[in-house]
């Protein structure tokens, strides 16, 4: 990385994750840390990091606070906190570009919190929590060992991953974008869905999805947030680079051969239960539509099954392809008509059932979405949806106006959990046009969502 | 006499040879590189926008100049920062700082000072065994930080020296608080290790806000719905309150000398003004909107009594400016000299000192004060009293000479003579001090519960009175945090508005900033957008027609 581009954006200046509720003896204290990156810090400057942190969300407690401690402003840094599960804590500290240079690159901190708390959802999905991975031991350092090792593996991949550059509201959000179909199609795919789930009685639960949107899921909405969200981030772009033929994303390489190595993550579903049910992901793809498979983790998944189901799903899939891919291209060019022009942009996420999408976005199947607005008014504006949706969450449903310092209108929307935020960059417009606008957008597009008035 | 008028008390001696070193060093300390004060100002990002909010400021480049060529710093600083309609002016004489430091003491409330013990605390910056003590000294449970009382307070205002001795606290007392005082000196001194420095802590809808301006470390921890930098500015004030019983070069004297010094003891008996300054934060939109409220009246009552107290004024030897304030407003203002501006921050102190001291009702004021903006380094002298029983408008005089208390009194009396005589003006003030403007109905618009006007090349402002469903205290709490909220989304220092107009289920709040005025409204639910935009032409035409009673529209120099 130049010097220049180091100035422009936020750099990870660390990242760790601690125990706060056994005692350790002063000279071991370190022992407290479960994970800490960078790898190379010093035992010392570890702990007097982690001594800050635990200080200042003691310090936060002493007023009688609603709510947990989630950020600490200072001039150079941003650190975030977050405290997942009753005895840990974790906290991500970001390098703040040269502020007085770049005064619209300060992270937002709904975005950035997200993303902390996002990177514990990751980690609890492929690792479950980390009370589950403490051993009973009569030595408290014993007992954490398991748990140092299963982070370690996760976060140093994680953190690769985090969009610290560009991370927006749509990161906070972090929605699903669905492909709704006629009900002849859907009822198709619904069939071909109950036709594995009985042919193959050990699937417990199965998702279908055509390139990035998703047709059907029997998920429930957390766990499917965060499939949707390691599908295309992760495992599809990762599949770009595999030969053609392979059909099983997760699974054996080369259905044909005995011999094939088999990859199977296992995830860990429904947290909501007490015991989460830990399952394995089979990821199949054929004709661009993807069948996700939940299988519990007791059952061995032998060669046999996968000869079988490939066998048996990837004909019926085939022939269900072509009527998927014509509804996609149906909504795909009704939605460019629906966008209308460059001066007016919007982003949509409901809260119920996590859908999800943006004109100010740009997506590419199988890469990261970018932001598409008039370049000057880029950052801004997207950060000032976030610091209305902030509003909202204060002062609860409604409606805001605002025009922004570089003359762009932003209006946000909250209605029965659903969120409209559009971007209108027309030069000198006034209040009362831009509400005609919107509501002229808002017939186009969600006649027939509620959206209060 | 002085002494009969004021309980005057020696609070401390100071030594000649320090006060002539000061003395000197005032002329040109601002400028100096070296001071801490102007190093903070320059790292810190956020202060440099709190500043910056008044366009206006562009047009004062004429005075800047005539201040740096009279060679007077303070003079320079106050022509940049101050508003060009409250000038006023004097011949600013060489303060005279060669004699004890008298300080009156009116202000005596709390009683919790009496013994205090000068030991050192031994203070560690590791964070971590600061925890482990976290046992607060046992005793009065109203104060604690663990009492309930104590938690659910709103905001809570601290003030510590850098060596974590208590100074001021709002809520509780500072003793019981030791242990809490020193987290927050170990995690700023911790932050600044690392050559960086603390700005603010969140958590859940509770904001931290510190503020490191040697010698002293200011914390605000707010429920509210104020932003970062309406805390930050707060928290100057605040520091700027401290200035002005003591003056900045003093402060930080005692400091160089003495780390552990307990600020308290020089501060005792002005806790009321401390007191007094954050509840009129709390409630008033002075502060938050960086101006000045002027007492509504004919602006033909106005220019009298300001005619009048200018002819008795203009030969007072060092005389700098002459303030009338009624009701927390602004009545007249008159400048001696046309260099010297008031800052707005400068009135809002005189203010809360007229709003602490129930003495000047009953006789004559006769106290030191330093006021920030105009010279930080030195005292003026003020005196104060009301014009009569029958009209409850605070005189007070600021001059340079400390031997003046005679022939200011003099002057007031006068004064107050010829305003009554001439028209018997003194009545039209009662009047103006007695009756409540009916700005709402003027307007004729029945969508607008409540309005802020702010003129912002004058720093003044005006606003509706609180009528329903606002008009009871809980009610004017939560309009204040309205506007809060609307004037710190308006002026984020990353990313501010020019219009924002937010529907909530109760109310809609508007918000209009442009280079000349700043406006803010509460109107009701379900007003359209054309209604509001008609109700936002209204207050407008309104403030047009009404300029002369609510603002101070002449330049005030003579």
């Amino acid at each position: 990385m130049t010097n220049s581009e180091s100035e422009k954006s936020h750099s990870l200046v660390n990242f760790f994750v601690f125990d706060t509720s056994r005692n350790f003896p002063e000279d071991e204290e370190y022992k407290s840390i479960i994970y800490y990156y960078p790898k190379e810090t010093s035992k010392d400057t570890q702990m007097k990091e982690i001594g800050r942190t635990a200080a200042i969300l003691k310090f936060s407690q002493t007023f009688g606070t609603s709510g947990n401690c989630h950020s600490l402003h200072t001039r150079k840094t941003r650190q975030y906190f977050n405290e997942p599960e009753p005895g840990f804590c974790m906290a991500m500290t970001v390098k703040l570009p040269n502020m007085s240079l770049h005064n619209d690159l300060e992270p937002h901190d709904k975005v950035f919190n997200s993303l902390l708390v996002h990177s514990y959802h990751m980690f609890r999905l492929f690792m479950g929590t980390m009370s589950s991975a403490l051993k009973v031991s009569e030595q408290p350092e014993e007992e954490l060992e398991q748990l140092k090792l299963r982070a370690a593996y996760f976060y140093s991949k994680h953190l690769q991953m985090m969009p610290l550059e560009d991370a927006d509201l749509a990161d906070a959000f972090l929605g699903i974008q669905f492909l709704p179909m006629d009900k002849l199609s859907f009822l198709k795919v619904r069939s071909l869905v109950s036709h594995v789930e009985q042919t193959f009685p050990c699937i417990t639960s199965t998702t279908v999805l055509y390139q990035d949107q998703i047709i059907w899921t029997g998920l429930c909405q957390d766990d499917i947030q965060l499939i949707y969200n390691y599908l295309t981030t992760k495992l599809f772009p990762a599949s770009l680079s595999l030969n053609t033929e392979t059909r099983f994303l997760t699974g054996p390489a080369d259905v044909h051969s005995l011999t094939s190595e088999m990859r199977i993550p296992h995830v860990f579903l429904n947290h909501s239960q007490t015991i989460p049910d830990e399952c394995q992901l089979v990821v199949y793809r054929i004709a661009g539509v993807t069948v996700c498979l939940f299988i519990p983790a007791s059952v061995e998944l032998d060669h046999d099954f996968f000869a079988s189901l490939d066998l048996i799903v990837g004909p019926r899939i085939v022939a269900l392809s072509a009527d998927v891919a014509e509804q996609a291209l149906v909504r795909k060019t009704n939605s460019s008509l629906n966008t209308g022009t460059d001066s007016i942009r919007f982003l949509y996420f409901n809260q119920w059932n996590m859908a999800f999408k943006s004109t100010l976005h740009q997506s590419i199947p199988g890469h990261r979405r970018i932001l598409q607005c008039q370049p000057s008014a880029n950052n801004d504006v997207i950060k000032t949806c976030a610091d209305l949706c902030e509003d909202f969450s204060s002062f609860g449903e409604g409606e805001i106006l605002v025009k922004t310092k570089s003359d762009a209108w932003v209006i946000g929307k909250l209605s029965n959990q659903r969120h409209l935020y559009v971007v209108v960059t027309r030069k000198n417009a006034e209040l009362v046009d831009i509400c005609d606008e919107v509501r002229r957008l808002r017939n186009l597009l969600f006649k027939d969502i509620l959206l209060l008035e | 006499m002085a002494s009969e008028v004021v309980d005057c008390e020696v609070i401390f001696p100071l030594n000649t040879a320090d006060i002539l070193g000061t003395a000197t060093n005032s002329s040109h300390a601002i400028l100096d590189s070296s001071d801490p004060y102007e190093n903070l100002n320059n790292l810190t990002g956020a202060r440099t926008n709190c500043d910056s909010n008044d366009v206006s400021l562009n047009t004062q480049s004429n005075g800047c100049t005539d201040g740096f060529r009279n060679g007077d710093v303070g003079l320079l600083e106050i022509a940049v920062e101050a508003q060009p309609d409250l000038v006023f002016e004097s011949d600013l004489v060489p303060v005279n700082q060669d004699q004890q430091f008298i300080r009156p003491r009116v202000y005596l409330e709390r009683e919790s000072f009496s013994n205090q013990n000068e030991d050192s605390m031994s203070r560690t910056t590791n964070a971590s065994s600061i925890l482990d003590d976290n046992s607060t000294p046992a005793g009065d449970e109203e104060s604690g930080s663990d009492s309930m009382l104590w938690k659910n307070q709103k905001k809570h205002f601290f003030v510590l020296s850098e060596a974590g001795k208590p100074i001021y606290t709002r809520h509780g007392n500072e003793e019981q608080l030791v242990t809490l005082f020193g987290v927050m000196q170990a995690l700023v001194s911790f932050v600044e290790d690392g050559e960086d420095s603390m700005d603010v802590i969140l958590a859940g809808d509770t904001k931290f806000v510190f503020l490191h301006k040697t010698p002293l470390i200011l914390v605000a921890v707010s429920k509210m719905r104020d932003s970062v930098l309406q805390l930050l500015l707060q928290l100057e004030y605040i520091f700027n309150q401290i200035s002005s019983v003591i003056t900045r070069t003093h402060l930080e004297k005692i400091f160089e000398q003495r780390r552990n010094y307990d600020l308290r003891r020089l501060l005792a008996g002005s806790e009321r003004l401390m007191d007094n300054l954050v509840n009129y934060m709390d409630n008033d939109f002075s502060v938050l909107l960086g101006a000045v409220k002027c007492l509504p009246m004919p602006a033909s009552d106005r220019d009298a009594v300001t005619q009048t107290i200018h002819q008795q004024c203009n030969k007072i030897k060092n005389l700098v400016f002459t303030v009338l304030i009624g009701n927390n407003q602004l009545i007249s203002l008159v400048r001696v000299n046309k260099k010297h501006l008031l800052h707005p921050s400068d009135v809002h102190l005189i203010i809360n000192l007229v709003n602490s001291s129930e003495t000047f009702k009953t006789a004559e004021g006769w106290t030191p004060i330093c006021l920030p903006h105009f010279d930080p380094r030195s005292f003026l002298y003020v005196h104060a009293s009301y014009l009569s029983e029958d009209c409850q408008a605070c005189m007070l005089f600021f001059t340079t000479d400390r031997d003046s208390f005679f022939s200011l009194s003099d002057a007031k009396k006068n004064i107050v003579d010829r305003l009554r005589r001439h028209n018997n003006i003194l009545e039209s003030i009662t009047l103006a001090l007695n009756s409540t403007c009916p700005v709402i109905s003027q307007l004729g618009c029945a969508n607008v519960r409540h309005f802020v006007y702010k003129s912002r090349l004058s720093a003044q402002y005006t606003n509706a009175n609180n009528g329903p469903p606002y008009q009871h205290e809980q009610g004017q709490l939560y309009l204040m945090d309205l506007y809060r909220h609307m004037h710190g989304r308006m002026h984020s220092a990353s990313r501010p508005l020019k219009t924002m107009c937010h529907t909530t289920e109760k109310e809609i709040l508007f918000g209009l900033v442009t280079p000349s005025y700043e406006l803010y409204m509460i109107l009701e639910p379900m007003t359209t957008k054309p209604a509001i935009v008609n109700a936002a032409n209204a207050v407008l035409k309104w403030t047009k027609r009404e300029e002369e009673t609510h603002f101070i529209t002449t330049s005030g120099s003579w």
